[in-house]
């Protein structure tokens, strides 16, 4: 069975939040998206609506896996993006501060964590599909149990 | 070069083009050279009406008198002309061969001095290695049959031949003055007439020949822009020339694939080691990606060019997939080609083929979902709303470029995989299959496109036709069958 988290700023623990704002505190993002990447052994960030990601869930589950989906909305995704890229930067905010912009990673849509590190795009799942590589990876990060 | 230009356009067969050609290329190579005042008015009527001859025999009479009024006129004149060219009587080149020597010989024959026949020949015959052969031996037998063999008339120069000349006119020096001046400027003229007829025609075959290439470039563009246009949105210079330039890079790719295919071949062939065989098949893998390079920068101009697949054959259009070869039809043909596999090789091979066709499969579903999208967003739009729809739509459409991205990039990785399940040498034999596979596929569009037309009456003639076509494609594929 396959969840779709809906991503939503009201979902979200706010520790001290603000009035009326709609964007949670960064570091609440941050900690449930990072909980969300390592909890779960693959996570597929998707663009609601969007035929690549569509494309991507079919390969998927042609190997019998079921990813956790995470759809984005429009007003979402700058903020999400943000977030990935500064969980595959390697740390909190501070501690990266010294490589700023070089080390930071902006992951495209559809974006695939597999066992809690970036995997990549449809690019990389095609090709590690075709090589063959897929199936041993997956079982790898336990998303494939076969 | 003009001449060299001239040369190969009047080449293949336009024999009547040839002697207007030849006073041009006298004119252009010589003439410049030697910046005297020689008149080559004379000269020229004499060539072009050797050749006029050939097509119109009427100016028999008028060509004896002509060689030997320009013996008489000028007889320093073709010494000038070519001065390192030794005029011997006794001595001429074994023309044989040339045309204008030929018709030079004939005519010769009625004049009644072997200067004459020197004077006009001698020029003729640099001239004459110009003609192209084919013209040669077209025009070759009539004159050996009336010179009674030219070079024998060339040879023997030093003799007068009377007995072969005849000369109407010629009898009296002071008959020959009047008439003569009269049928040079004649001949002159006529010269002129055909030197200027020519230049218009080339210089019409010229601009045909730009306004061709250029309304087939718009045609291209029409067609792969007008779809979602409209067709009548064909704007102009405005569109992109991504695809035109994407043609022309793959006309050259094309090129580079015989290349690589007849090294491949060699290669095999001469059983090199396996690590010079290495080089040469990862230089073909390094060949198809570079087409998938060229494919996605292409793709980001004009990506329904590559879609709709102008950019390739008729044929190869019939079996496109997004914008190209399907990778799981190219292995279906390649198991059966591909024989001795080891039984490892064969799993690798089927594994390819299946996975290969569920990528293809999740494409296609992706893309009938953006294209499900899509006719929503068009056919919602309200009139209040259209332009908000239609830039919703322009942003669909974009994702096809992201399509055709990804299926070049299926093709690579089905290629790149094929090239680790197999060894070296069956890796060769392999890419030699496939590009003997699409050179035959191209050759049958070009063979489909040149069928005739004739449906009724000449359905005889058309299974003939097929057939040959056939015993064309089959005689090959008794070398394919060698793998």
């Amino acid at each position: 069975m396959q969840e779709a988290i809906l991503y939503r700023s009201d979902r979200l623990p706010t520790a001290a939040s603000a009035g009326g704002s709609a964007a949670p505190p960064p570091e609440n993002i941050n900690s449930t998206l990072r909980e969300l990447v390592a909890e779960n052994a693959l996570v597929v960030f998707a663009r609601k609506g969007c035929c690549m990601c569509h494309v991507v869930k079919l390969l998927l589950h042609g190997h019998g896996v079921n990813p956790t989906i995470v759809d984005i909305d429009e007003q979402n995704e700058a903020d999400i993006k943000n977030d990935l890229s500064r969980i595959l930067g390697g740390g909190v905010d501070g501690a990266n501060s010294g490589k700023s912009g070089a080390a930071a990673v902006v992951p495209q849509f559809p974006a695939v964590f597999m066992g809690g590190e970036l995997f990549g795009g449809l690019e990389e799942i095609m090709g590690a599909h075709i090589s063959g590589e897929l199936v041993p990876r997956l079982r790898e990060a336990r998303a494939l149990w076969l | 070069m003009a001449s060299h230009r001239f040369g190969e356009e009047s080449g293949p067969s336009h024999h009547h083009h040839l002697p207007y050609a030849l006073p041009h290329m006298l004119s252009s190579n010589f003439l410049n050279q030697e910046g005297s005042s020689f008149d080559f008015g004379e000269l020229e009527q004499a060539i072009v009406l050797q050749g006029v001859k050939k097509i119109n025999n009427d100016h028999d009479k008028k060509q004896p008198l002509i060689y030997s009024s320009s013996s008489t006129v000028r007889p320093a004149a073709t010494l000038e002309m070519f001065p390192s060219w030794p005029i011997r009587f006794h001595h001429h080149t074994p023309v044989g061969s040339s045309k204008s020597g030929g018709g030079g010989g004939e005519e010769s024959t009625d004049s009644g001095s072997a200067a004459n026949t020197v004077s006009t020949t001698a020029p003729e015959s640099p001239v004459s290695t110009k003609p192209s052969s084919s013209d040669h031996h077209h025009l070759q037998p009539p004159q050996m049959d009336g010179a009674g063999g030219f070079s024998q008339t060339h040879q023997t120069a030093g003799r007068q031949t009377p007995e072969k000349r005849r000369e109407p006119g010629s009898d009296s020096n002071k008959a020959v003055d009047a008439k003569t001046l009269r049928r040079l400027a004649q001949n002159r003229e006529a010269a002129r007439k055909s030197r200027l007829r020519k230049k218009a025609y080339v210089q019409q075959l010229e601009s045909s020949r730009i306004r061709l290439t250029q309304l087939e470039q718009d045609l291209h563009r029409a067609r792969s822009q007008g779809i979602f246009l409209g067709g009548g949105g064909v704007a102009g210079g405005s569109i992109s020339s991504g695809g035109a330039i994407f043609d022309m890079e793959y006309a050259r790719w094309l090129d580079e694939d015989l290349r690589h295919m007849s090294e491949l071949r060699t290669a095999v062939q001469a059983h090199l080691t396996d690590g010079d065989l290495r080089v040469i098949v990862d230089a073909y893998i390094s060949h198809y990606d570079e087409i998938f390079r060229l494919k996605g920068v292409a793709a980001k101009s004009d990506v329904f060019h590559l879609i709709t697949g102008m950019w390739a054959t008729p044929a190869e259009r019939c079996f496109l997939w997004m914008g190209g070869f399907r990778p799981s039809d190219l292995i279906k043909m390649l198991i059966s080609q591909l024989d001795p596999l080891t039984e490892q090789q064969i799993m690798g091979i089927y594994g390819l083929q299946q996975t290969s066709q569920q990528a293809e499969d999740a494409l296609s579903q992706g893309l009938e979902q953006l294209q499900q999208s899509l006719i929503d967003t068009i056919a919602n739009g309200s009139i209040n709303d259209s332009m908000h729809h239609m830039a919703v739509a322009l942003g669909k459409l974009a994702n096809l470029e992201g399509f055709v991205r990804q299926a070049d990039n299926l093709r690579q990785q089905t290629l790149h995989q094929l090239r680790r399940i197999l060894t070296v040498r069956q890796a060769a034999r392999c890419f030699l299959v496939i590009g003997e596979y699409y050179g035959r596929l191209r050759a049958l569009s070009s063979l489909w496109a040149s069928r005739p037309r004739e449906a009724l009456q000449m359905a005889d003639d058309n299974s003939c036709q097929t057939t040959t076509d056939l015993h064309m494609v089959q005689s090959s594929q008794n070398q394919f069958s060698n793998f």
